[in-house]
């Protein structure tokens, strides 16, 4: 079952990240969770103005969702569509998001710097 | 290599100077064509702001009314419509152009009496709360006496700010609150009134306040009718004042005239400094459709986290998610204090040797396993608990290993012992930090390195007045470190480096370039990697974080290449190894991913492991990531079988009689 709405193009990402969680190992998704460890809500806004809540939970199960974040979020971030997929594609990093406005935060904006790690794949280490 | 010191950013290149020059030069650029200043009051400035915004064109009128009332002269028609149309068509944009509309003070409006005794008035508001006073101070002593009745008609606004206000912690005074509402729908007014002019510590103080928001004004033509339109005024002059201001200031101080002045008390040059910081930051992410989303970005950060009582800016959370650590470079030693004991490894067969560190420089020269190398290394930690070289060569040598917690492990206690090699030791564990995620302490780190390298560098205090998103302080400490590139390597305290040149001071570099990955601006930090190479060109560990760079910013087939150079000088090197099979991984050559990933799993192994007397241990968290990184791979490959296999506790060589060769 998809997580995506057809019209928010940039939301099969989630089911990308979902299936990047459900592929991984116990141990590496604990690991994964405890270097992020937070609860993502991402609102979603297409050009038309369509407004989806999805919610990536890497704290409590591994896992994610569509609509809010249960019980609470950490992090409520929103973001355009296209905003969204650039951040994915690495076209656009969080910080330069945040700074230019892309990219609204409420919460623990900390957990915003994370966003780039949680979408991308493999990571080089320094 | 030539190429590389003279265009990189971050080296220093032939003069001091230079490295500056280059960013204040990207500053100016962008001053001249946005003259832009969009303070970053407080949070509680923009809400109230928003809500007044079906009051704004009120506001706006009461002030055209109470201004030309002043000066008849001035066409305001063609301007009013401008803006009417704007506040109708766009909102907090309006707002948002008032921030950042240069604020110019009215010269043609204030006698020089009226200016001193705004200028009272002023610091009187200063004493209140942080920026955001000042910056309605400032708005308010503009406005304040031309036409005290221009305010008073205006009082729904200022009546719900002061509501709103009142639920905002900042906003105390009433009049404050007035200062505000008027900042709402006047500062468009008054930033397009005013003629850039004398009256800096106004304009100075509400960049300042603001953070430094900058906003790109969208229509430039603005501002040639504002400076059209503007009567010739007289500057005021006891605004003025010839200060002597701290490089970075003048820079900023561009947007406003060339001729204009500084009259910059020592907070305020603190605010500009922050200004600039974030300006530099801006000033490479600016887009010219989100003026407004800019400005609501920060608010929300801010406020969001205010509202939400746990303010994750690094105030209430470690990375880790322990509530309550902050990491300053004060706090960030504070694993000496709690002297856990380290981990020693049960059988270690190097401890008989006499000298087992000269053991491990030689098993690291003859391309045993890193593992063994860092054995002997840890033999001799053991034989001198204070061996600061023994200490930091075992952390490195674990996390080239890609044993990155044990690595830290050594590393923190060779910051206990101190001199050189536990200066050194302070950056390799920065780099750890930033590959465990854990940035904030990262950031801490570097700024105890710096404080122990260049101990003369003269660092503003962080501001902690309110509260600073972790980009502030990242970029706080971006500035400390140009600071110290530009003093250049005379300022570095004596007897840390036998690697300094007249110019650079490849620590330093290293230092930039790690704070500019930890951002995510990976051409910044190429730049000064490769600036850093220049010095040390055989520096295999460098070589390999040009490469993590590369392949983080996109661009993987150089960071192979960077990643060869370092194996071609170390050719143990497993996390090299490791990091090309992520880029092998990541432009989709699944085979050799796999290939070099099984090569870096048995490279892990030591002696006794070699020759599959035993596999691997259950594998700490080093191991565990090459697997994961393996299972990747045989899942790209659609080899579900294989994948299967991928654990810790397979035999690696069980994968050779599957194809792959390593």
């Amino acid at each position: 079952m998809t997580l995506s709405d057809s019209d928010i193009s940039s939301s099969k990402l989630f089911d990308l990240i979902n299936e990047g969680l459900s592929a991984m190992e116990e141990g590496e998704k604990k690991e994964q969770m405890k270097k992020v460890n937070g609860i993502f809500e991402m609102r979603v806004k297409s050009a038309k103005g369509k407004e989806g809540v999805w919610t990536i939970d890497l704290k409590k199960d591994g896992s994610v969702y569509k609509g809010n974040a249960k019980p609470k979020a950490d992090v409520t971030i929103s973001l355009s569509d296209d905003t969204f997929q650039q951040l994915a594609d690495g076209k656009l990093n969080g910080q330069k998001a945040f700074m230019s406005g892309k990219l609204k935060v409420k919460g623990n904006i900390m957990l915003a710097t994370k966003l780039d790690t949680v979408l991308k794949g493999a990571q080089a280490k320094l | 290599m030539e190429s590389l010191v003279s265009g990189s950013e971050c080296a220093t290149g032939a003069s001091p100077l230079a490295s500056l020059l280059k960013h204040q030069q990207q500053d100016r650029s962008l001053h001249h064509d946005a003259h832009q200043v969009g303070p970053r009051a407080g949070p509680s400035g923009l809400r109230t702001f928003n809500q007044n915004n079906a009051n704004g064109s009120q506001e706006a009128d009461h002030f055209f009314n109470a201004q030309q009332q002043h000066d008849p002269g001035f066409h305001m028609d063609s301007l009013r419509r401008e803006l009417e149309a704007s506040v109708a068509g766009r909102g907090p944009i309006i707002g948002d152009r008032e921030w950042a509309s240069q604020y110019n003070p009215a010269s043609s409006s204030l006698s020089p009496q009226e200016a001193a005794h705004l200028e009272e008035q002023f610091r009187k508001q200063q004493q209140f709360t942080g920026p955001r006073p000042d910056f309605a101070a400032e708005y308010w002593r503009q406005q304040h006496t031309p036409s005290p009745s221009g305010f008073s008609t205006s009082t729904p606004p200022p009546g719900t700010l002061a509501s709103t206000s009142s639920s905002s912690t900042s906003f105390a005074p009433q009049r404050y609150g007035m200062g505000m509402g008027m900042m709402g729908g006047g500062m468009m007014g008054a930033g397009m009134m005013f003629h850039q002019q004398a009256q800096q510590p106004p304009a100075a103080q509400v960049e300042g306040k603001g953070k430094g928001r900058f906003i790109e004004l969208d229509d430039k033509d603005w501002e040639e009718q504002f400076a059209k339109a503007a009567a010739s005024s007289a500057p005021v002059e006891e605004e003025k004042a010839q200060v002597e201001q701290p490089k970075t200031v003048p820079a900023t101080m561009n947007l406003l005239d060339d001729d204009t002045v500084l009259d910059v008390s020592e907070s305020d040059a603190e605010l500009l400094r922050n200004l600039e910081d974030t300006w530099k930051n801006l000033q490479t992410n600016l887009t010219e459709s989100s003026v407004s989303d800019a400005e609501m970005a920060a608010w929300e950060a801010q406020y969001g986290s205010q509202i939400d009582g746990d303010s994750g800016l690094g105030m209430g959370f470690d990375e880790a998610g322990e509530p309550g650590v902050t990491w300053t470079k004060e706090n960030v030693d504070s694993f000496l204090s709690t002297e856990s004991p380290f981990p020693f490894s049960s059988e270690n067969a190097y401890e008989s040797m006499t000298d087992p560190f000269a053991e491990g420089q030689r098993l690291l020269a003859e391309g045993a396993p890193l593992s063994e190398a860092a054995l002997a290394f840890e033999a001799a930690c053991r034989q001198d608990p204070g061996r600061g070289e023994a200490w930091r060569a075992a952390g490195e040598t674990w996390a080239a290993d890609e044993r990155e917690v044990k690595g830290i492990r050594a590393l923190e206690k060779a910051v206990a012992c101190g001199g050189k090699d536990g200066v050194a030791a302070w950056m390799s564990l920065a780099v750890a930090y930033v590959n465990e995620g854990q940035e904030l302490r990262a950031l801490a780190t570097l700024e105890k390195w710096l404080s122990l390298a260049y101990p003369s560098l003269n660092v503003p205090a962080p501001d902690t007045s309110h509260p600073v998103s972790p980009w502030d302080t990242s970029n706080r400490v971006i500035d400390m470190f140009l600071a110290a590139a530009r003093a250049g390597p005379q300022a570095r305290a004596p007897g840390q480096s036998d690697e300094l040149t007249d110019i650079v001071d490849p620590d330093v570099q290293v230092g930039l370039g790690v704070l500019f990955y930890s951002n995510s601006d990976y051409e910044r930090a190429r730049d000064c990697f490769e600036a850093a190479l220049s010095v040390r060109p055989t520096d295999f560990l460098l070589w390999n974080r040009l490469g993590a760079t590369l392949a983080n910013g996109g661009l993987p087939e150089e960071a192979i290449s960077a990643y060869r150079r370092a194996l071609d000088l170390r050719p143990t090197f497993t996390r090299a190894t490791y990091n090309l099979g992520v880029s092998c991984l990541n432009i989709g050559c699944y085979q050799e991913a796999a290939e070099h990933l099984l090569a870096a799993i048995e490279g892990q192994k030591n002696r006794n492991e070699v020759g599959g007397t035993g596999g691997p241990g259950e594998g700490d968290e080093g191991s565990q990531n090459l697997w994961h990184t393996l299972r990747r791979s045989f899942l790209c490959m659609d080899r579900h079988d294989l994948a299967e296999l991928a654990h810790p506790t397979t035999d690696v060589s069980v994968f050779r009689s599957h194809g792959f060769e390593f």
